[in-house]
């Protein structure tokens, strides 16, 4: 860039020296600008066949001489060129699209960067761009349908909620399958709180996927790795500091609401099924029922606000990128909530010719309103219950189970819960040439986070009131640090025109650690205190508890030899040792990973040089290693554990074995191979990539089932494999390119095929089970991983001779009510019945993003889905099969009646025991949607001042609508989290808003 | 840059093994453990735990194979939780509760191997503490050792502190070679135990408790006059004596009273038991005219009661059938309370409705697994069997606090006798302890079962002669095949 402006000001002087000396010649003006209006800086702008040339300032405007047959050439690096024959122009705007040849763009890797064309790994990039003004406080969840093979759901619609991530599949059982993410070069693991860094500042966000790429990171690349690069000065105008802000606001509403039984509704259902089943009628009392909404009450309309202003700027001893940002979020679950406040600052100093030194500061503090209100636990709060009493208290009755009902805005308006956390996240590097060529980079950095959760629930919450248990109070501190030190040094070769060799070698070792703290008590009889006193508790219930058992550190050294022959053929060796403490104690201390990797530039070929339908083919293969650490720390010592006893009604602490030691514990390896082939046609308008890979995964930990007598019932031990294998797909294309209309569309898609090949030598284990009614999720043997598990719902009995030839199956088996089939025809319908019903992995996943831009409006819309997906919908087993004690459905409103007997939806009364009706396929529901995820409809206000370089309005809107089949709130959702493999369950998770916001964009 | 290359190779290099060893820190490793008197007592404090939390906390726990399934109490409605024992369709592979019992069982087993194994000669425990906590843990593994061979039969056998494998490759051990080592660490924990405790220690195990355990294995033994033996020991010499009344035994005020002497305590607000929950009736049952619950629920309310239990453990309708006119029953048969008829009948002195101090799932009653009253009738039954008349005195003590009028037995053949103690101890005892392990013991499980009125449960007529035991779990048989080689039938289950 710097050589490019020394190119363009030598350019300036000769025009100013010549210039003025001829005549015939008019001045042309104009502005140079990107295709969404944004002023092009530093444009070269030259007269085709003379020496006569300007640059485009600051705002993008030029002027120059020329006559009215001369041709303008307008040329920036990484767009394309323009040709412009003057004519009787004197104005001459133009708009350079970027080069789709992005063959010089590049890319970050592990441990430095590269240009696109000498890749040989298969990396996702995303274009930050296309991120800009989504309203949402983290990355991750924006990354959703953006790049090919990385399948990314949204863990809840909680503000500030995590994405779950899988970059091409999950790999292991035990340990964690999400990636790593890696910030401006610091390795903050696969949990780092992404709610700490401002989307706005991110530049680049690369993910990289296959065996090379991720093998740099040895143990801890194996789930793929998200590299993320914060904005730099680097780019800056010498001299020119720039001022951006960016503010938005906007409002979140309940996307979707659920549709359940109204109260009259429910209470005459109540009424049929006590009659049916020969129980009380619960809801005798008239003065004890209502018509409540609860959904309604518990949302609302929410707000959502962002502010940022960044400066920077670049002289010749530095440059600098420092930022400031707000961001609030209501929940559309009343009194939640997400606030951050965040600064980075961002430097790089040219401290003298041989030596660079820079530091990457983020700073943030959020305040997140925990959800008081678990929709699943709602699930007993029935519409035919009351809001408040008469009398104007919360009603606190659950009629139909005799217990205290736990009131939801009783909940909502009077329980605290909240989470204050702080984050530091520092890097400070030096950079040093001792020989031409020769880079040695040392980098150093902190990163500290604490964060302290306050909770209280009152003494006049009516679950409390009625048991008379005082004020219920508790903190939570946790306090985690890491410390990352690397060294690198990298040598560059050119020997002559067909040798390039580029060579990277490093040591670093990490060492982190939490702890965590937390005490309770009970009994606090003034409600104002709080969490502030917990002294003021009673004594007999204070409960602590305290760790510090995170310790882990890692020494590795890494290596990277990248060969280049003829520029066409492209070699690459990568392999990484790492040694890590939670190994310390086993015989596997050291592990080492490596792969290599070979591309061909196809189209560099002479015998491709006469050819016009491929502008870019690039094939490319790897194959390589690369590890998980998938244990905690001490995993491999003998542990004793700690339970609690009482004598004489005092606690006391008793001692007993915890686990085995494990000495043979080793790391969980992933060898992945990869094929790719890289193209572009039409001068490279349509391009894209197209991926295989084939991993399998082996040593997965698993609990080993031992014989019990032991006393012990499991023994980890690394005896499991996994294979997954997908294709990836991503196509951009330039649609349209007319005058000022511009139509661009970026499309991924991709499909992941996982299959389970051992598992501790049995067939199957059950990894998720219903409270009752058995196994609902299983890891089988030849079957993909966390497939769901039950019996086949053949929809109600219609007649005692139906229930005649089933015979007594062992569950309750009357007409109108649920027939499930005995799977394997004992005669009874147990666990043993229990056969795969659906499979939570999508046959295909991607998005679609279509970019237009017509003068001065722009305008993005992107859709994202996933097809062939299940979704076990826990819910339903009483929300459909009609539990004594839950809402129901609304679909039970065509319910079997005696009159109404061919409905397969079971009568009222048909179920006694939740225990009846067994996980089954009635549960099971097409997860397939397509959602429009992000709109974005900007305008360029033309302003023309000194002050104001640059304004642009826009509008931006998040989820604005939804196809699904699925009964709840959205397919998108997961019970368990980041669960490893238990994937796509849900019961009652925090719904996801429809977000519209208004924005603003200027620069100064 | 040769010298920044050996400057970079000395900084990689230099004692990487050091840095990754791990600090450890917050957790408890055999290693750093045993080293002083209160690591010794936490040591057999966490015998204990296993039983306190796994075993006997909460309803189905144990009781499933100890009062369920035999004359004595059933759930008020179909549980399937409870099929496997109430239906008598119990296979390898239905109840997991078996699977549970089986490794929690010997836990405990493993626990207490290691235990005696690292207090034995350690030199860091003092002697009075050393002595408590290896009588505990002798005592401790042979009522997890009475327990297996109730439940199962003959089970592996160890009582080393021998490797997981070696474990793993254990056969199966006649019941009764089990039962006589274990009366010989009985008697050994007799002389390390105190005779009783005071403050925080009241509820460890004292002689006399290892001394009612080893009546029991004598029982099963069918050593009669060591039984009888044992029984006088604790009626002449320990501090326990039958209370005058037996409503006292059940006051939730003075649990630890003269007549309990082992069992096992809860606290609410820690952990608390969930047994008394399958005792209390649920609101939605009762009363029986459900007209008035609203009513019922307000009077209850106002004397801070509720009715919020699960209403799975209630008398058989067998028992309510059977159930003498005594003054023992208004204990064990509640069908109305406070003027309101109930649907079903409950077992009044398990039950306790004060939802404040005893809240649903959350309760602090102690479980009493041994009191006098048993003591008494097993001195009865070990003394009928030799022909000591000294049986009568036992058995009319008893009988003497359960009836208003004079009831006492005379005159009975040894025949009569038997079952006379054998239904005086279901009296005394109902829904208390290990009424099972009775029946199998005297023979007569199979008939009783048959002949009892298990009202919508099918026992009776699912019963089988072989079903006094339990099989050994399926799974368990997988990973160690070596346990078919003594019985290739599992306890006739295959």
């Amino acid at each position: 860039m710097t050589k490019l402006l020394r190119k363009a000001g030598a350019m300036l002087l000769v025009l100013l020296t010549f210039g003025i000396t001829l005549n015939a010649q008019t001045i042309i003006k104009g502005k140079v600008t990107e295709p969404n209006n944004e002023a092009l800086i530093g444009v070269s702008v030259s007269v085709k066949n003379t020496t006569r040339g300007v640059i485009t300032d600051v705002d993008g405007n030029y002027s120059i001489q020329a006559n009215s047959t001369d041709v303008l050439v307008f040329s920036f690096v990484g767009y394309e060129s323009q040709n412009i024959t003057v004519g009787n122009q004197t104005i001459i705007n133009v708009a350079l699209t970027e080069d789709a040849a992005v063959l010089d763009e590049v890319v970050v890797v592990g441990y430095g960067v590269t240009k696109k064309r000498d890749l040989t790994g298969a990396v996702g990039q995303i274009d930050a761009k296309q991120l800009e003004d989504v309203p949402a406080s983290r990355v991750d969840q924006m990354l959703q349908g953006r790049a090919a093979g990385v399948q990314v759901t949204g863990v809840n619609g909680a503000p500030g909620a995590r994405a779950s991530i899988r970059v091409r599949g999950g790999n292991s059982v035990n340990a964690d399958n999400e990636p790593l993410y890696v910030i401006d070069g610091f390795i903050v693991g696969t949990d780092f709180n992404l709610n700490n860094i401002n989307t706005n500042d991110i530049e680049s966000i690369e993910v990289l996927k296959d065996a090379t790429a991720i093998s740099i990171y040895g143990t801890r690349g194996a789930n793929g790795v998200i590299l993320l690069t914060t904005k730099s000065g680097k780019n800056a105008i010498k001299g020119q500091p720039r001022v951006a802000v960016n503010f938005y606001a906007g409002v979140q509403n309940l996307a979707r609401k659920i549709d359940f039984l109204d109260g009259n509704e429910r209470v005459a259902y109540g009424k049929e099924l006590a009659e049916f089943a020969g129980e009380a009628d619960p809801f005798t009392d008239p003065a004890e029922l209502a018509n409540t909404d609860w959904q309604d009450l518990i949302t609302q309309t929410a707000s959502i606000y962002n502010g940022d202003v960044s400066l920077s700027g670049k002289t010749d001893a530095m440059n600098y990128y420092v930022s400031v940002n707000y961001f609030n979020q209501q929940g559309i679950i009343k009194s939640t909530g997400l606030e951050r406040y965040n600064l980075r600052a961002n430097f790089d100093f040219n401290i003298s010719k041989k030596v660079k030194a820079g530091i990457r500061f983020n700073g943030a503090y959020t305040r997140t309103d925990n959800n008081k209100v678990d929709l699943w636990g709602m699930r007993e709060t029935l519409t035919a219950f009351p809001v408040y009493k008469p009398d104007g208290s919360y009603w606190n009755q659950n009629t139909v189970t005799g217990g205290v009902l736990r009131n939801p805005v009783a909940d909502i308006d009077l329980t605290t819960d909240f989470t204050i956390g702080t984050n530091l996240l520092t890097t400070a590097y030096v950079e040093y040439e001792p020989l031409k060529n020769v880079t040695i980079r040392s980098t150093i950095g902190p990163q500290v986070s604490w964060s302290r959760r306050n909770n209280f629930d009152p003494s006049t919450l009516p679950v409390r009131a009625a048991a008379q248990t005082g004020g219920l109070a508790s903190i939570n501190n946790s306090l985690g640090y890491d410390i990352l030190q690397e060294n690198t040094v990298t040598w560059n070769k050119e020997f002559n025109k067909n040798h390039r060799l580029n060579l990277l070698g490093g040591f670093t070792w990490q060492k982190g650690a939490s702890e965590f703290f937390s005490a309770q008590t009970q009994g606090i009889s003034v409600d104002a205190i709080g969490y502030d006193a917990l002294e003021l508790g009673d004594p007999l219930t204070y409960s602590l508890a305290s760790n510090f058992n995170d310790s882990r550190q890692l020494a590795s050294w890494l290596a990277r030899a990248n060969y280049s022959l003829m520029d066409k053929y492209l070699f690459t060796l990568v392999g990484r040792v790492d040694g890590a403490s939670v190994y310390s104690g086993s015989n596997n201390a050291y592990s080492f990973f490596p792969s290599a990797a070979f591309a061909w530039r196809i189209t560099d070929e002479p015998f491709m040089q006469n050819q016009t339908l491929f502008s870019n083919l690039k094939f490319r293969t790897s194959y390589g290693s690369s590890g998980k650490e998938s244990i905690s720390p001490y995993n491999t010592l003998a542990v004793l554990s700690s339970g609690t006893l009482i004598f004489n009604d005092t606690q006391q602490v008793g001692i007993r074995r915890g686990r085995p030691s494990n000495p043979d514990l080793k790391w969980e390896t992933t060898d992945q191979l990869d094929i790719g082939l890289e193209f572009g046609f039409a001068n490279n308008r349509i391009s894209g990539e197209v991926d295989y890979y084939y991993k399998k995964t082996k040593d997965l930990l698993l609990a080993r089932q031992i014989p019990r007598a032991t006393g012990f019932n499991t023994k980890l031990e690394n005896i499991g494999s996994i294979q997954n294998q997908g294709l990836e797909f991503t196509l951009n294309t330039v649609n349209m390119n007319k005058g000022d209309f511009k139509w661009e569309t970026n499309l991924t898609l991709s499909g992941n095929r996982s299959k389970v090949i051992n598992i501790a030598g049995v067939d199957e284990i059950i990894i998720y089970s219903l409270e009752q009614g058995g196994p609902g999720a299983k890891l089988i043997v030849g079957q993909p991983v966390g497939v769901f598990t039950g019996v086949e719902y053949l929809g109600t009995y219609k007649s005692q001779e139906e229930i005649n030839a089933d015979g007594n199956l062992g569950i309750r088996q009357v007409v109108g009510g649920p027939r499930f089939k005995d799977e394997n025809g004992d005669g009874t319908i147990n666990n043993d019945d229990h056969v795969v019903m659906g499979n939570p992995e999508p046959l295909f996943f991607g998005g679609i993003n279509n970019s237009f831009s017509y003068r001065n409006f722009s305008l993005d819309v992107f859709f994202q889905g996933t097809f062939g997906n299940d979704i076990y919908n826990e819910y339903a087993q009483r929300g459909f099969f009609g539990r004594s004690t839950a809402n129901f459905y609304g679909e039970l409103r065509d319910r079997w009646t005696p009159t109404n007997n061919t409905s397969d939806i079971p009568r009222a009364g048909s179920m006694v025991s939740i225990a009846d009706i067994r996980s089954n396929s009635a549960l099971i529901e097409d997860g397939s949607h397509l959602r429009l995820k992000n709109v974005r409809l900007g305008y360029d206000v033309p302003v023309k001042t000194d002050a104001v370089k640059n304004l642009n309005v826009y509008m931006a809107g998040s989820n604005l609508f939804l196809i699904s089949k699925f009964r709840g709130y959205d397919p998108e959702a997961n019970r368990l989290g980041t669960n490893s493999t238990v994937r796509g369950i849900i019961r009652g998770e925090y719904p996801n808003a429809k977000t519209i916001t208004f924005g603003v964009r200027a620069n100064f | 840059m040769k010298k920044l290359i050996i400057l970079f190779l000395a900084l990689s290099l230099s004692s990487c093994d050091d840095f990754l060893k791990e600090n450890v820190r917050g957790i408890i490793s055999p290693n750093n453990f045993y080293n002083s008197d209160p690591e010794a007592i936490q040591a057999a404090n966490g015998l204990y735990v296993t039983y306190r939390e796994d075993i006997y906390r909460n309803w189905q726990g144990v009781s499933a194979w100890q009062y369920f399934g035999t004359d004595e109490i059933m759930p008020s409605r179909i549980f399937g939780g409870l099929a496997a024992i109430m239906d008598y369709n119990l296979t390898e592979t239905n109840y997991g509760n078996a699977y549970g019992m089986w490794q929690d069982l010997y836990r405990v087993v493993g626990d207490a191997n290691s235990v005696i194994l690292n207090l034995q000669d350690n030199v860091k425990i003092s002697e009075a503490v050393k002595n408590r906590s290896l009588g505990e843990a002798y005592f401790l593994r042979a009522l997890a050792y009475h327990n297996l061979t109730s439940i199962w039969g003959d089970v592996p056998f160890y009582t080393e502190d021998i490797t997981l494998a070696e474990v793993g490759e254990l056969g199966r051990s006649d019941k009764n070679q089990i039962r006589t080592a274990m009366i010989a660490d009985l008697k050994i924990a007799e002389g390390l135990l105190p005779s009783s405790y005071s403050g925080s220690d009241i509820g460890r195990a004292s002689k006399w408790a290892a001394k009612f355990l080893r009546i029991r294995l004598h029982l099963w033994l069918q050593e009669w006059p060591a039984a009888l033996d044992a029984s006088k020991d604790i009626i002449d010499n320990s501090p326990h004596r039958l209370l005058p009344t037996y409503g006292e035994v059940f006051d939730v005020n003075n649990q630890f009273n003269e007549e309990a002497i082992f069992g096992w305590d809860h606290l609410t607000g820690v952990q608390g038991q969930t047994i008394t929950d399958s005792f209390n009736p649920r609101l939605r049952d009762e009363p029986k005219n459900s007209s008035q619950r609203g009513e019922f629920a307000g009077v209850l309310s106002s004397m801070g009661e509720e009715f919020n239990g699960y209403g799975l453990a209630v008398p058989l309708n067998d028992a309510v059938e059977k159930h003498p006119d005594d003054l023992r029953k208004p204990w064990n048969m509640m069908d109305a309370y406070l003027g309101y008829d109930l649907t079903y009948t409950y077992l009044r002195k398990r039950t306790n409705f004060d939802f404040v101090q005893s809240p649903r799932g959350n309760h602090g009653e102690w479980w009493i697994t041994m009191r006098m009253g048993q003591v008494y009738l097993m001195a009865a039954e070990a003394a009928n069997e030799i022909g000591d008349p000294s049986a009568y005195n036992y058995i009319n003590t008893i009988r003497d606090r359960a009836y208003e009028e004079d009831a006492n037995l005379a005159g009975l053949s040894q025949v009569e006798f038997r079952k006379a103690v054998q239904d005086e101890l279901k009296w005394e005892l109902l829904g208390e302890t290990e009424r099972k392990y009775d029946l199998v013991r005297w023979g007569i499980f199979f008939e009783t079962v048959k002949n009892a009125n298990y009202g919508r449960f099918s026992g009776p007529t699912n019963i089988q002669p072989h079903m006094k035991y339990a099989p050994i779990p399926a799974e368990e048989i997988v990973l160690n095949p070596t346990l078919l080689d003594s019985d290739p039938t599992n306890n006739g289950y295959r």
